[in-house]
């Protein structure tokens, strides 16, 4: 059996599937921000197999892009919720129910 | 081996790029101002001179490419630059001009209010800039991967401003949800990016040559269904950017718990970014797939206009009731990118500048009116406001009414805009929906408007209300009176506003 790259592109669906999932049904933030790195990574696994059979390097070049982006999520996002969870204990997003309406 | 000297790269621009060099670049002066002036008292005034030459040169360099690119020597008319990433147009200069005006109000509004709340003031202002050159890079993208970098360029810092005030749990709570939820739709966007470049093999919009618009006008794609999932999906991640029903749920509680001025720079300046990608990813580079993007749009528009009305009327907070008319005013502006005509995107252009000066005027009051703190703003505290600051409630009610559409503001002229386009596309049952929402609004502006006219709860009749004056701060002030001028002054003479608007054309 050979591996087309349709393969990849259902691995990556998958993926960013179980991404998208488990953001709107985990409550850990921690957790959910996995889940936000699991699907920037999925879409880099699609760009990278389009890349491949378009025989393009764009799609390549888009990833480092993506990686770059990703990594100043980290940072910013990682700031935010220590400096939120300074002030209260544990990291779970149904206590963060102040504002609503 | 690949040989270095084999590689092509591309030939630079500069003056295509160069006020969002400006811009980012006096950003960067500032943060070097602080990391050497340290906690010095004049690090301050000095970011602040920074940022007015950034954002006063970006408006500079940004006019004279409007002059300039319809006597461009070589090209006569817009052109793409930097291997076609970046397109130089009148319809993206517009919203520059627009973007940069918004963030310019909004940072003279933010001085008083820094100094009131103790904010990191330095950092605020850098972390503006750079939010405010994303948004200029968006206006100007021509390719979706730096549709993609703009539009995280312009959130990060929006996610750090939203969640700075560190004394209040609601505004970290608000960055919070608008961090998880924007960084949400940051991935589902550039999904879709990857699947139109499955598509189509490209990732530019429009260009002669290889780009998304050339290859759909040159071939039939026997089986289009990635494409059109992409495009969806593109949808849905400018739909949160632009806060639109049903992917508006965050909107609310950020624009609640964020920083006064911030709300008013997000409900600006962001909206204009967020209509900038949309329109020019739609009107260029899918504008022969108009049957496929017009009913989802029409979906969007008529789910916004109604929910974000219908769900303001239940609002008891004045910030929280505003979030929800800026999603119904994001409906307005898709009736117009509904319209896929010149009209329907002169008329959108035309409806995000004149709600630039409305929003920003309406949280400028807001601003002005907190005091130590910025978390109460129930409309039950707004009662009796015209007793205690006739002025101040005067401007809220100008504001509040040109939002609702009221004859002779700048509120109606925008609204009439979008129906006539709407009609003339024959979209009547979109313009009806439309003006339906306007009269459901028109509700809650006037109940909030009759809270400030009419006695505080609990007061008796005949006590002489409690004369504790305001002092407005100049910055403010100026900031109040242009909001003001510029909603009378668009309501009295709309020629000027379309006038303009109709020379922003898209590149095509």
């Amino acid at each position: 059996m050979t591996i087309t790259g349709n393969y990849y592109l259902i691995v990556a669906l998958l993926l960013f599937t179980i991404g998208a999932t488990g953001l709107l049904i985990r409550r850990n933030v921690l957790v959910m921000f996995m889940c936000i790195e699991l699907m920037l990574n999925a879409v880099n696994l699609t760009f990278v197999t389009f890349a491949k059979m378009l025989d393009d390097v764009g799609g390549q070049v888009i990833v480092f892009f993506t990686l770059v982006v990703a990594a100043a999520e980290v940072a910013v996002g990682l700031a935010i919720i220590v400096a939120i969870f300074r002030r209260r204990r544990g990291a779970t997003a149904d206590d963060i129910d102040l504002l609503r309406g | 081996m690949i040989a270095a000297a084999h590689l092509q790269t591309p030939g630079i621009y500069w003056l295509s790029i160069l006020p969002v060099v400006v811009l980012a670049g006096s950003g960067v002066a500032i943060v070097l101002t602080r990391a050497i002036g340290r906690n010095s008292a004049v690090v301050f005034p000095v970011s602040l001179v920074i940022a007015a030459a950034g954002v006063i040169g970006a408006a500079v360099l940004a006019v004279f490419q409007w002059v300039d690119v319809e006597r461009n020597g070589s090209s006569g008319g817009p052109y793409t630059a930097i291997a076609k990433m970046v397109v130089i147009d009148r319809f993206g200069i517009f919203l520059e001009l627009v973007i940069l005006g918004a963030t310019a109000l909004a940072l003279l509004l933010s001085i008083a209010y820094l100094q009131r709340q103790e904010l990191p003031r330095v950092e605020y202002v850098a972390l503006l800039l750079f939010s405010a050159s994303g948004m200029l890079i968006m206006a100007t993208a021509n390719d979706l991967i730096v549709v993609f970098l703009a539009l995280e360029i312009l959130s990060i810092p929006l996610y750090v401003l939203v969640a700075l005030d560190r004394s209040r749990l609601s505004s970290q709570e608000a960055g919070i949800k608008y961090f998880v939820l924007g960084s949400f739709s940051s991935a589902i966007f550039l999904y879709g990016v990857a699947l139109v470049y499955g598509g189509t093999g490209t990732t530019t919009l429009f260009a002669g040559g290889r780009s998304i618009a050339a290859f759909l006008s040159g071939n039939v794609l026997l089986d289009n269904s990635t494409l059109l999932i992409g495009l969806m999906l593109l949808l849905v991640g400018l739909g949160f950017k632009v806060a639109a029903v049903p992917f508006h749920m965050w909107t609310p509680d950020v624009y609640q718990g964020a920083p006064t001025p911030i709300t008013g720079f997000m409900a600006s300046a962001t909206k204009a970014a967020g209509f900038a990608a949309l329109l020019r990813v739609l009107y260029t580079a899918f504008a022969s797939y108009r049957v496929d993007w017009a009913p989802a749009i029409w979906a969007l528009a008529v789910l916004s206009l109604l929910v974000g009305s219908i769900a303001a009327l239940l609002q008891s907070d004045l910030k929280r009731m505003l979030a929800y008319s800026s999603i119904s005013h994001a409906g307005y502006v898709l009736i117009g990118v509904q319209a896929a005509s010149s009209r329907g995107r002169e008329s959108a252009l035309a409806y995000l500048l004149i709600y630039a000066f409305m929003v920003i005027g309406s949280f400028g009051v807001i601003t002005v009116l907190t005091g130590r703190g910025d978390d109460d703003h129930t409309i039950a505290g707004y009662r009796g406001l015209a007793a205690r600051e006739p002025l101040l409630a005067g401007l809220l009610t100008l504001f509040l009414l040109a939002q609702a559409g009221v004859p002779l503001t700048g509120g109606f002229v925008a609204k009439l805009g979008v129906f006539e386009a709407a009609e003339a596309s024959n979209e009547y049952a979109l313009a009806l929906i439309g003006m339906l929402a306007a009269a459901i609004a028109a509700y809650f502006y006037l109940r909030a408007v009759i809270a400030f006219y009419s006695a505080p709860e609990g007061a008796e009749p005949d006590a002489a209300p409690a004369r504790r004056r305001i002092r407005i701060d100049p910055w403010s002030g100026f900031v109040l009176l242009v909001a003001a001028a510029g909603v009378l002054v668009t309501g009295f003479a709309p020629e000027l506003v379309f006038h303009f608007a109709r020379q922003a054309t898209l590149i095509g």
